[in-house]
């Protein structure tokens, strides 16, 4: 097999959809990830729709129990693994290398598998779909609700397997990024200069990579439960479902820092540059992230205060948690630092920072009073609950991840979002989220539980689930806004390619750039480096107004396109539609996948008759 | 790569590896001999062996990553890397076991009160085959003409399709039951006024094996097996004297919501 | 990977690739840890047999154990004759390696089959799934292993390794020996301490 793959030649087509097949340039699959992310977005959005259209009235049948169900999980696990996670690693891929001073990744191939895998995991999981076996225990599947008699369909099935397919995505994907920071800086480039974004990037990529074995060992033992007969989470014969609650929140909480820590290093770009000045405190940011992702891992049981483990344990969960609320507002105030005395610019992604940090700090707020766990036995299984997870990963994550589409869209395009635009979106958002999630707080502490598909109309909840109802539409409106903005953009005018006078070095080459980044690696002066040259320039009369001069692309050795990676992918995502299907096809993906693993080792270095 | 020759270039010799390897060996056999009972000390340790099997294999473990792996010689970087990934691995992991068996948690309550004592496949195998299916055990005494009743399910909201069925007392019942949800397993119990939540409590105990029915419980007057979705089961029996009886689904669960009355006049 | 990326400046001086192998090592340090972590959990939690003592036989597990660490042995020579470019030596040792590996694997087969006779099946009790899926995942591993070793055997056959591609073969390496210490705890956990567990005993066990 090795001689027959090892004449394949690599692709030499950079253009059409063969191209995007085969990419491996780094920007160019930090589209993709962007893309699909936002198509998941707009499908959970729908699913958010339907959630929140059921319960605008009382005793309302518009769909039955089963369906409410499938509605939540899906829209929860689409969200975090199929929406945050990979729009954060969209933004991983497209500014890390050009953050650091590099022309790609350290592994561009895996970092192509990384997305396949994703993306065929997303659609494996959106199969359910179609043969209407939808996944509907909830984005946590606590056993022994999955387990075979409780839920006899493949639901869950499909659940845990697109789950593994999509965490070995994120294993690769972070793996790749730890090794790209650490080795690919470019001279001068210390760690203690590195723009914050960097930083987040490198903690998210190593709790990726610590945290998702343990769930891949839940879900195995979940698949084997279902599947080949064990009882790892029934109680009857002697299994613990508790167990799963521990895998599923050992990797949980991690998970959680692993979707805010990104927005949080996006934020800490945005605000200084729209407050022109450096960041407030750039150790205590960074050790303070260094500090929650170590304390991250001290934390998951405050999920399960109510199971019973006992006083001691609860005792000691509530104390790590309340601490790791530290290094949070040790960044706030940093935050609030930076703009303090700053010229600030009213900029639509300035705008989505300052939302997230306000926001974020409700959410962290009504965080820390679950934390104490004689609280959370109140709020456990409440609409308050629902009210604070999206306080910090909409309010928190997606305002951050705006902040981020607004403030590198000239550098990804070349073109500018059309600033009103922006600011309608904005607003609506701002408007649309609060009025959708600050009523859930009360709803909660008026005992609606979370999870149920109606009420009666004399528990008294109708008015506010109302509220909340009509706040969806207007953010389905700011996401209508947001979906022309970025249409409207094709007829925009070209930017320069500093447009923010921003600090970071990303800003000092052309937009879009060029397929090898930098022509020549920087030599890095400072933390703000792109600052400092600007001020030198300045001084000495001479300003900066051109990126750094285009070069003749075959001078620089830049990897090829290969087929392999979309090959293995496909034969991953086949082996686990086998075991959903017919466990032949697993084999046929077992060879498919092995083969593309031949193909990849065998591959010669460069395209035929490019970059010699 | 420069900077790769020049540790290579301190590797242990061959001499060295094959001490290497003799001295992994020898532990392996230590530990053999610490817990072989034809040796003997197995018993004279008894609870003390445990730690110093653990610390025998850290050893092991060292050597191999020391100078197999050669982190003794290589950069600081890959040791670092390796070991948080393990420290991290045995805290998490140390802090899930002392969750499980620390504190006031006391979950092998359970296994101690209904382990059964293993005595060879064979002995199970037969022990299997005495226990006899539980039956519904229905009377053939018929009093009156027969009844025949059908019920059915609303979709998935786990509610039964009728609220209240009717029998003579002492006549031939015979209830067709169709679980036409799409997801839900279902059953209908026929109970004692007033006690479904306890049989279905008791049955969750009992398992899917025995129909979500505790075996033998006498406030059960009949029931359906467990039907999966889409299929239909039938229960004939004898209606008893007359009163009211309720109707359940005893899938767990299922009870708070899926029952009617069962009226026999 | 390896042609295009090793001369590449790095900032650390560090090889990209053994970077890698490290971070994944570390990372594979929380799968198993997990899986023993279940097993661990539910150690004495079984409600029917077989039970550990009933069926595990330590006697043969050391010997297969012994052939591991041997089979370690064997790979760290072959690294040794990459470096000093003795073509035939690596191949005769890597081939060992995957053949020690194999015999391993044999005795694990073996193993399983009599367990199975004995009646511990993955559905049958908590120790059968527990057991089954560690060393299962434990010998997929092996596997896997041994599939890498045939094939930079037949690479190292065909006179393409060498000095200067002596990092493939240390990366196997990396990974051989990192199988070996996993198995090096399960051996002591499952074996030598769990092995004589008879059924549901009081917490703390002693």
């Amino acid at each position: 097999m090795a001689a027959i793959t090892g004449v394949i030649p690599r692709p030499t087509s950079y253009a059409g959809i063969w191209g995007w097949m085969t990419t491996v340039d780094h920007k160019r699959i930090a589209v993709l990830y962007g893309v699909t992310a936002f198509i998941f977005m707009l499908i959970a959005g729908v699913e958010a729709g339907v959630i929140r259209l059921q319960l605008a009235s009382a005793d309302s049948d518009l769909i039955g129990p089963g369906r409410f169900n499938q509605m939540f999980t899906m829209h929860a696990t689409t969200m975090v693994f199929m929406v945050i996670m990979p729009l954060g690693v969209s933004f991983f891929n497209f500014v890390i290398p050009l953050a650091i001073g590099a022309r790609d990744v350290a592994f561009p191939r895996l970092n192509a598998l990384s997305f396949w895998l994703f993306l065929f995991g997303g659609i494996l999981m959106h199969v359910s779909f179609l043969v209407d076996q939808v996944p509907d225990a909830g984005w946590f599947s606590y056993a022994n609700l999955t387990e075979k008699p409780f839920s006899m369909n493949r639901g869950l099935d499909y659940w845990a397997i697109s789950l593994l397919v999509m965490g070995s995505a994120s294993v690769a994907g972070g793996l790749n990024f730890v090794v790209t920071i650490i080795n690919l800086r470019a001279p001068g480039m210390s760690m203690m200069r590195m723009p914050v974004f960097v930083w987040m990037t490198l903690i998210t990529s190593i709790l990726l990579v610590l945290a998702f074995p343990v769930i891949t060992v839940g879900l195995i033992e979940l698949v084997m439960d279902r599947n080949f007969g064990t009882h790892f989470f029934i109680p009857s014969e002697g299994g613990d479902p508790v167990l799963w609650q521990h895998l599923f929140w050992v990797f949980g909480h991690p998970e959680v820092y692993i979707l805010i820590l990104p927005p949080m290093g996006i934020v800490s770009e945005v605000l200084p540059t729209f407050s022109r000045k450096p960041l407030f405190g750039y150790p205590f940011v960074i050790f303070s992230g260094i500090v929650i992702g170590i304390m991250g891992w001290a934390v998951w049981s405050h999920h399960m205060f109510t199971v019973g483990l006992g006083p001691v344990a609860n005792s000691v969960f509530t104390i790590t948690t309340m601490l790791i609320a530290v290094p949070t507002g040790v960044k706030i105030f940093n935050w609030i630092g930076t703009l303090w005395r700053g010229s600030i610019e009213f900029t639509t992604s300035m705008m989505f920072a300052l939302g997230f940090v306000a926001l974020f700090i409700v959410g962290g707020l009504s965080g820390v009073s679950h934390a104490v766990s004689p609280s959370d036995f109140q709020q456990q299984d409440t609409y308050y609950i629902v009210a604070h997870i999206h306080y910090v990963l909409f309010g928190g994550s997606i305002f951050g991840i705006f902040a981020g589409i607004y403030y590198w869209w000239p550098k990804i395009t070349g073109k500018m979002l059309n600033e009103t635009l922006g600011r309608l979106n904005f607003w609506l958002m701002f408007i649309g989220m609060n009025l959708t999630f600050f009523p859930m707080h009360y709803l909660g502490l008026n005992g609606m539980p979370r999870r149920i598909y109606t009420y009666s109309a004399e528990f008294g909840w109708e008015h506010l689930n109302q509220l909340a109802s009509v706040g969806y539409v207007v953010l389905f409106v700011s996401f209508l806004i947001f979906i022309l903005n970025v249409l409207q953009t094709r007829n925009s005018r070209k930017v320069s390619h500093d447009p923010w006078d921003a600090p970071g070095i990303e800003w000092s080459i052309a937009s879009p750039p060029p397929p090898y980044n930098f022509a020549e690696l920087p030599e890095v002066e400072g933390r703000d480096h792109y600052w400092i040259l600007k001020d030198r320039a300045e001084a000495a009369g001479t300003p900066i107004t051109e990126p750094e001069a285009l070069v003749d692309e075959s001078t620089i050795h830049m990897p090829s396109p290969s087929y392999w990676p979309i090959l293995i992918a496909a034969g991953v995502a086949l082996i686990g539609g086998g075991l959903l299907s017919h466990y032949a096809l697993s084999f046929v993906g077992g060879a498919i996948a092995m083969m593309g693993a031949v193909g990849w080792s065998n591959e010669p270095p460069a395209a035929p008759s490019e970059h010699h | 790569m420069a900077h790769e020759t020049e540790h290579t270039s301190n590797h242990p010799t061959f001499n060295q590896y094959v001490f290497i390897a003799i001295v992994l060996f020898a532990i392996t056999i230590v530990e053999f001999g610490l817990i072989w009972d034809r040796i003997g000390i197995a018993d004279d340790l008894g609870v003390t062996k445990i730690p110093i099997l653990i610390g025998l294999s850290a050893i092991k473990f060292a050597i191999v990553i020391m100078y197999y792996m050669h982190l003794k010689f290589d950069d600081r970087f890959f040791g670092t890397v390796f070991i948080a990934g393990l420290v991290l691995a045995f805290v998490v992991g140390g802090a899930l076991i002392t969750l499980f068996i620390g504190f006031e948690a006391k979950p092998r309550e359970y296994a101690l009160a209904h382990a059964v004592p293993y005595e060879g496949h064979e002995a199970a195998e037969e022990h299997a085959a005495e226990v006899v299916e539980p039956g519904t055990g229905a009377e053939t005494t018929v009093a009156s003409g027969p009844v025949e009743l059908a019920v059915g399910v609303v979709g998935e909201t786990l509610a039964f399709d009728t609220a209240n069925i009717t029998a003579k007392s002492g006549s031939e019942v015979t209830i067709t039951f169709k679980n036409s949800s799409a997801n839900n397993q279902h059953n209908l119990v026929i109970v004692q006024d007033g006690t479904k939540d306890e049989v279905a409590t008791d049955g969750t105990t009992a398992g899917p094996d025995n129909d979500w029915v505790a075996p033998g419980d006498a406030r059960v007057v009949a029931n359906t097996p467990l039907l999966a979705s889409g299929a239909s089961g039938e229960v004939i029996f004898t209606a008893p004297a007359p009163g009211t009886y309720q109707f359940v689904c005893t899938f767990p669960g299922h009870n708070f919501t899926m029952f009617g009355d069962f009226i026999v006049n | 990977m390896a042609h295009a990326v090793e001369h590449e400046y790095t900032t650390t001086g560090l090889n990209h690739r053994k970077m890698l192998m490290w971070v994944f090592l570390g990372s594979d340090c929380l799968f198993f840890g997990s899986l023993i972590a279940t097993y661990m959990v539910y150690r004495g939690q079984s409600l029917v047999g077989p039970y550990p003592i009933d069926i595990i036989d330590v006697p043969l597990t050391t010997v297969s154990t012994f052939v591991l660490l041997m089979s370690s042995f064997a790979m760290v020579q072959a690294l040794s004759a990459t470096q000093a470019d003795n073509k035939k030596g690596l191949v005769t040792w890597l081939l060992i390696t995957a053949g020690l590996g194999a015999i391993f694997i044999g005795f694990q087969i073996y193993e399983f089959n009599s367990f199975k006779n004995e009646g511990l099946t993955l559905g049958g009790n908590l120790f059968g799934a527990t057991f089954f899926t560690l060393t299962g995942f434990h010998g997929a591993h092996v596997t896997l292993g041994i599939i890498w070793l045939l094939a930079m055997a037949y690479i190292g056959g065909k006179g393409r390794l060498g000095p200067n591609t002596v990092l493939d073969v240390e990366l196997l390496g990396l990974y051989w020996h990192f199988v070996d210490i996993v198995w090096i705890v399960i051996f002591t956990l499952l074996y030598l301490i769990g092995g004589f567990d008879a059924g549901p005993v009081p917490i703390p066990s002693p």
